[in-house]
């Protein structure tokens, strides 16, 4: 049985994690807390971790005692520097949290990489999760922001990214709110979308990693593709339903740009990759699995390939890392620009500033 | 002051004070007038009835009736000797009038100052003090016109204004001659009949065919309210002639009745069940009999109309002869409950109004206990308190 930690910081990664934490419950009703049971596939430990109590408050799913506020005088307010000091002011406090739970063997920090509390928090939480759990395997979930979103979200997420990458995490799964726009309508429900499709994809992870089943694939597996190629990755998913039950084309569909959170051109841009099959038995064909698998082997490194037999129609979950990510790249070059735009910007201001006090540089103030 | 001296005759006291005010403020305009030449301005007030005259140098006013007492107009006719002038006119109280250009220009102002009564007025005459000193002539030496023109003062009555349907009601028609002259041929002309009423006795009313100036005559009639509503009845015309057969008529002034719906009894029934009881056990059950109506109920008679198994319920069968307006009778009876069970009585009331017989219905619960009750009752209670026991813990436990 795996030991599972997951922890959601600042308000994205605590909404990711509300949504993993109404997933448990079955992931239907607003009202599953009060008749149902959290249901996790291994022992998992989840804990929201933030600095504004009221994002804590808006979560739904999430028990009382799994909300951490860290206080923080004024909030962090997108300043990185400030949240990093927040947390070496409350490391111990929020590590002695996490270690009252028990040990782990697999831990998931869920965060934007653009907001203040979560992107400056991560990168160091993952250092101390790493130096105090020997064996433990960190994985980052990170998010990155709409480029609309301004300049000071796209700076954080090109240096909060490269923190992520520096600190020895296993791996950095991707999530683009970019590339997940054509979702649905408002802002709210398209956030709601994007955080099932997470929470969705990581409680079939887990499941998949812990099942005790011939033929599947475990946490070193999962390791292993983790570390190849940049170790950047990202996840796809796919349901049959009962107008096409077939596993070939469910496969298929799992690595279509519709079924994955980031951007990637999975047959050209693929490093290593894992595949897990579900459902019943009369969907499963070795064969047309088999042949599927092995197409896509010919074009990315190693592929694993796990099977688990469950009732129900197919379900397939590839998890990726890449050896190319021009998305990410794309983004670091507006997000340079943005921070010269900005400093350009404040150097005229300041200039402007000192050309107006010297129009009373030689005066002195008359009564 | 002059005109202290001209206002003699029937005046009262009131006129006195009203003339010594007046004078005071006048006083010293008066003077000057007086003490001016013939050409000045002077006036003098008369207290005149229809048909007294008043000639003021070639000038003849006469007073020839008050036409309306309550709107302050008084109708006068002013002539000059050897022609020229001959005008009848209303004028209205307080507002000054000009004949042949009025005082100033020699002739004649002439203001109602006050109107005692309807055949008295009070005219205030202006003049120059060259046309000499008015002279009255009281009424005895009117015109014959005015001497034959009878005049009827017509009044309708009800004995009550607000009456019940079926009510009757007793119409008084009254006429009074005010006019000097003989009325003649006085009759109560027919109106058609106001349907919410039925015409019991005496109409049409009939009276005296003549009245002499002074004289009245009345008639009664008797109505049945018919309908309820609120009525307007219309003026009722009363037509005379003058001795030279001209006709004249009159009316009394129109009014308002309200027919109210007829009287009637209501009764309730309250039945006070007894506290509920265990099987084989005794209470007792009140009973009371409330007339909320406006009209006695009469041979009132309570009854049992079915009584369940389950229950032993004597004594409730009563007759009331009669239950006044806002009157109750109460009464208590015994019950017995043989076996356990959620009952319903019926009680039927019926009693009588004056043309009409009426019925009340009313029914009571009456609980037997039996020995499972506090049980079912348990077994309700728990399971809800278990229930919101559970769904508060996982509130707390989700609760931030
Ligand atoms: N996918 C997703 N992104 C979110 C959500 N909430 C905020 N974000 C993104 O997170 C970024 C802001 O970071 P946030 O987590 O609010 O900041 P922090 O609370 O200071 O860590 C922006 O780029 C938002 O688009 C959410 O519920 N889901
Ligand atoms: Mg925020």
């Amino acid at each position: 049985m795996l030991n599972v930690l997951m922890l959601g910081v600042g308000q994205c990664g605590n909404r990711i994690l509300d949504a993993v934490n109404k997933e448990s419950f079955g992931g239907t009703s607003r009202l599953a807390k009060y008749y149902s049971r959290q249901k996790f596939p291994s022992r998992v430990e989840t804990l929201a971790i933030n600095t504004a109590v009221n994002d804590l408050k808006e979560l739904r799913f999430t028990a009382a005692k799994d909300r951490l506020h860290v206080p923080n005088l004024h909030g962090v307010g997108a300043n990185r520097n400030t949240g990093k000091q927040g947390f070496w002011d409350n490391r111990d406090m929020i590590m002695s949290e996490i270690e009252r739970r028990g040990d782990f063997d697999l831990a998931f920090v869920v965060t934007s990489t653009s907001g203040g509390t979560g992107s400056s928090f991560s990168p160091l939480l993952i250092h101390e999760l790493k130096k105090r759990y020997k064996n433990i395997t960190v994985i980052s979930v990170a998010v990155l922001p709409f480029r609309e979103e301004g300049s000071i979200y796209l700076q954080n997420a090109a240096f909060s990214m490269r923190e992520l990458m520096e600190v020895d995490a296993d791996g950095l799964l991707l999530v683009d709110n970019q590339y997940l726009k054509r979702c649905s309508g408002d802002i709210a429900s398209a956030y709601d979308t994007i955080n099932t499709m997470v929470a969705q994809r990581l409680m079939f992870l887990i499941e998949c990693l812990d099942s005790e089943m011939l033929s599947v694939t475990d946490l070193g597996d999962f390791k292993t593709v983790m570390s190849g190629g940049l170790r950047m990755g990202t996840m796809g998913f796919y349901q049959a339903d009962k107008h096409s039950p077939s596993v070939k084309s469910a496969i298929e569909n799992s690595f279509k740009p519709g079924s994955l959170l980031f951007p990637a051109n999975i047959y050209e841009e693929a490093a290593r990759a894992m595949v897990v099959i579900q459902g019943s038995k009369e969907y499963m064909d070795v064969d047309e699995i088999t042949k599927e698998v092995e197409q896509l082997s010919g074009c990315v490194g190693h592929v694993f390939k796990g099977l688990v037999i469950k009732k129900g129609y197919p379900k397939v979950l590839s998890i990726f890392t890449l050896a190319t990510v021009p998305e990410v790249e794309a983004l670091y070059a507006q997000a340079a620009r943005a921070i010269q735009e900005e400093k350009d910007r404040k150097q005229r201001a300041k200039k402007q500033l000192t050309d107006a006090f010297a129009h009373i540089e030689d005066l002195e103030e008359i009564y | 002051m002059r005109m202290m001296g001209a206002s003699t005759e029937e005046t009262g006291m009131r006129l006195v004070y009203l003339g010594i005010l007046i004078a005071l403020i006048l006083a010293p305009s008066a003077l000057a007038a007086s003490s001016k030449d013939d050409d000045s301005v002077t006036y003098k007030d008369f207290t005149l009835t229809p048909g007294d005259r008043v000639d003021i140098g070639d000038y003849r006013l006469e007073m020839i009736e008050v036409q309306s007492l309550s709107d302050g107009i008084v109708v006068v006719k002013v002539s000059k000797i050897g022609g020229g002038l001959e005008e009848q006119r209303a004028l209205l109280q307080n507002s000054p009038n000009n004949f042949d250009d009025g005082a100033d220009e020699g002739g004649l102002t002439l203001t109602a100052v006050d109107l005692p009564d309807d055949r008295t007025a009070e005219l205030r005459v202006e003049y120059l003090d060259r046309l000499g000193t008015p002279r009255k002539r009281a009424a005895d030496a009117t015109s014959v016109a005015l001497r034959d023109m009878p005049k009827l003062e017509v009044k309708q009555t009800f004995d009550k204004t607000q009456v019940r349907v079926g009510d009757s009601i007793k119409v008084t028609v009254e006429a009074r001659n005010i006019g000097l002259g003989l009325a003649q041929d006085v009759t109560v002309v027919n109106q058609p009949p106001m349907p919410e009423f039925t015409y019991l006795a005496g109409y049409p009313p009939k009276l005296k065919s003549e009245l002499k100036h002074g004289d009245s005559d009345s008639a009664v009639f008797v109505l049945r309210a018919a309908q309820e509503g609120t009525v307007q009845v219309p003026g009722l015309e009363v037509s005379y002639a003058d001795s030279r057969k001209k006709d004249y008529s009159n009316f009394s002034k129109p009014f308002q009745v309200t027919i109210l719906p007829k009287s009637k009894p209501n009764l309730e029934v309250v039945v006070v069940p007894p506290v509920p009881m265990d099987s084989g056990g005794r209470g007792s059950m009140n009973i009371t009999v409330i007339n909320r109506g406006d009209a006695p109920a009469m041979m009132v008679d309570v009854r049992l109309v079915a009584l369940p198994d389950g229950l032993e319920v004597s004594g409730v069968d009563r007759r009331f002869v009669k239950i006044a307006p806002g009157g109750e009778e109460s009464y208590t009876v015994p019950v017995v409950g043989k076996s356990s069970g959620n009952y319903t009585i019926n009680l039927k009331a019926s009693y009588q109004s004056e043309d009409d017989i009426l019925n009340k219905d009313t029914s009571a619960e009456i609980v037997v206990k039996g020995r499972e009750y506090k049980y079912i009752y348990f077994l309700f209670v728990i399971p809800t308190v278990l229930l919101g026991a559970w769904i508060y813990k996982r509130y707390k436990e989700y609760k931030y």
